[in-house]
């Protein structure tokens, strides 16, 4: 039996009638931590790759590259389909042809593209400016052509940050919505509602499915509200990626603290027994 | 001016302490480790494999990918870094390459193991050449820079104290400036190596290394840390699978007096505000902040 591609996945879960979550991850263990847990898809996070690879804040210092790098990795590692996302396309029109290109290459499943300026920031994160809704579609329309030319089944995601960014409103989210589905998105991500009623709104005026993401000024809604209210893939961005800093810090103390495990030559109590290896894949007796 | 991590690393090596070493294996664990004060971290091929690629096998980390994960470590922190060189990655004219690109990354050091990749010790002769050709590369670009012989052993009963001896005495003659012995069994071991190898030791700990042996100038903490983010992720994704936002809720919960809590602050917007604010033109950075939705750094 053949792999089903990663492209096909994807789009069979975005257009199946049935909610589906994406854990996000920022490399290939959270990666397969994510995919031995049971879920079906999985997301990259910009945030956690940006904050985890350069130890910096997701404001758009991650290149086209080092995304496509990581993916690639990831790609490689896993069974399930990889959502990534790939920012504001990291420039114009072209950068976002490019980028299609290489991310469908590296074998991701999908990826979303957002409607702020460029150098972007995270979406919960003040600051954020918008380009102007032509040029929003401009890349859309750019994206869904490469993704037409190497791989229909590719899924072509739009974020639109049109509701909390300067000058947005739910609107503006709302009439961004509808003109990137038009240009050719498969799947909206409405960043940053803020609102049972905003969600329910903008599922109701879109044609194509919703992406939605429980954290910052999003309400932190369970998966059978999500669902009543049509929403089809739900985000948790940084969740790992979050267990994972808090228990790096407190490592860190702990270890400070542990004299007397040095003292006495053993590992200590900030050791731990946790079985990494077996969400590894196996080495030839190296 | 940034100091040169080198120099720092050669400098606390003369403290009269033994330096702990916590790995690392990307830039934000790095900087979390940074923040903590420890002197020194490490990256090792295991926790590259294990991270970046998800494979338990060591070997198959490349040169590059070492090499590029210590350059993100090394951009985000000024905590001198010790790269794990596995076995030179190839022989005496691989292990200078490799010696070259973690001098070029930034790293204060390098360890170097004498197997072959099947658990056997390579000759003395030929490890020591490997040895001397990265000190070569050392004294050309950066005599600061920490060569560390690593004694991966012998496996099974061949290897005796007086064996260890042997090899890390070659070592040092080659010129390495410490010594790395995996696996000495307790205290009289680490004793006896102390005394008769004329470089300091590097230690793992939890293997028989109690903290004041003779000789010893860093006590490595190997992957724990990694090990501690990975249980974490793990209990995180379960949880998560199992009982989806309530879960998130009751974790978000918890970590509402963490450090962590407001993860935003802790990755660094703030630093990214007061840049802007130094940089950018006035009005992108006033008005964009008032007017849009979000946590305002």
């Amino acid at each position: 039996m053949s792999k089903l591609k990663a492209s096909t996945a994807m789009r069979r879960l975005v257009r199946r009638d049935k909610i589906f979550v994406r854990p996000g991850c920022h490399d290939v263990l959270s990666a397969r931590m994510a995919a031995a847990a049971g879920f079906e898809a999985i997301g990259m996070s910009g945030y956690a790759v940006s904050v985890s690879l350069l130890g910096q804040p997701d404001v758009g210092l991650i290149t086209m590259s080092e995304t496509v790098r990581m993916c690639r990795y990831i790609c490689n590692a896993v069974d399930i389909p990889v959502m990534v996302d790939a920012d504001t396309g990291y420039g114009g029109v072209d950068n976002v042809m490019r980028t299609v290109d290489e991310v469908i290459k590296a074998g991701a499943g999908g990826l979303f593209i957002e409607d702020q300026v460029d150098p972007k920031r995270c979406g919960h994160v003040a600051g954020k400016r918008l380009i102007s809704i032509a040029e929003g579609v401009a890349k859309i329309r750019a994206a869904d052509k490469v993704r037409r030319e190497l791989d229909e089944d590719f899924v072509i995601m739009a974020r639109t940050d049109g509701r909390g960014a300067l000058g947005g409103s739910f609107q503006e989210s709302l009439d961004r919505a509808r003109a990137f589905t038009d240009a050719g998105a498969d799947i909206i991500f409405p960043e940053g509602l803020v609102s049972v009623e905003e969600i329910g709104a903008m599922v109701a005026a879109t044609d194509v499915p919703i992406s939605y993401n429980r954290t910052g000024v999003s309400p932190m809604l369970g998966l059978a509200d999500l669902e009543r209210l049509g929403v089809r893939m739900v985000a948790n961005a940084t969740g790992a990626f979050k267990a994972s800093t808090r228990a790096l810090v407190d490592y860190s103390v702990d270890y400070a603290a542990d004299h007397a495990a040095d003292d006495a030559g053993q590992i200590g109590a900030t050791g731990t027994d946790f079985d990494l290896g077996r969400f590894l894949r196996p080495g030839g007796g190296i | 001016m940034r100091k040169s991590m080198t120099i720092l690393l050669r400098e606390r090596l003369a403290e009269p302490r033994t330096l702990r070493m916590p790995g690392a294996f990307n830039a934000m664990s790095a900087r979390i480790i940074a923040d903590g004060g420890y002197p020194v971290m490490s990256l090792s091929e295991y926790s590259v494999a294990a991270s970046l690629l998800g494979t338990a096998a060591r070997g198959l980390v490349t040169l590059d990918e070492m090499a590029a994960t210590a350059r993100y470590i090394t951009a985000a922190v000024q905590t001198p870094l010790l790269v794990d060189a596995g076995r030179g990655h190839g022989n005496a004219i691989n292990a200078m390459r490799a010696a070259e690109m973690f001098i070029q990354a930034g790293a204060a050091g390098m360890h170097m193991g004498d197997h072959d990749g099947l658990g056997e010790a390579i000759p003395v002769e030929e490890a020591a050449g490997k040895i001397a050709a990265c000190v070569h590369v050392r004294d050309e670009l950066d005599p600061d820079f920490l060569i560390i012989a690593r004694l991966d052993g012998q496996g099974g009963d061949e290897q005796t104290v007086e064996t260890m001896v042997h090899r890390a005495k070659a070592y040092v003659a080659a010129g390495a400036d410490l010594i790395y012995p995996r696996g000495p069994s307790g205290d009289d071991e680490i004793a006896q190596m102390g005394r008769s190898v004329a470089a300091p030791l590097v230690l793992d700990r939890g293997e028989g290394a109690r903290l004041p042996a003779l000789g010893m100038a860093i006590l490595s903490h190997g992957d724990q840390a990694l090990q501690r983010s990975a249980g974490a992720m793990w209990d995180y994704l379960q949880g998560f699978a199992a009982e989806d936002v309530d879960y998130v809720l009751r974790f978000l919960d918890q970590v509402k007096q963490h450090p962590t809590g407001n993860m935003h602050e802790f990755v660094g917007f703030p630093a990214i505000r007061e840049l802007e604010e130094r940089f950018l033109p006035e009005e992108d950075v006033v008005n964009r902040y008032e007017n849009s939705l979000g946590y305002k750094p």
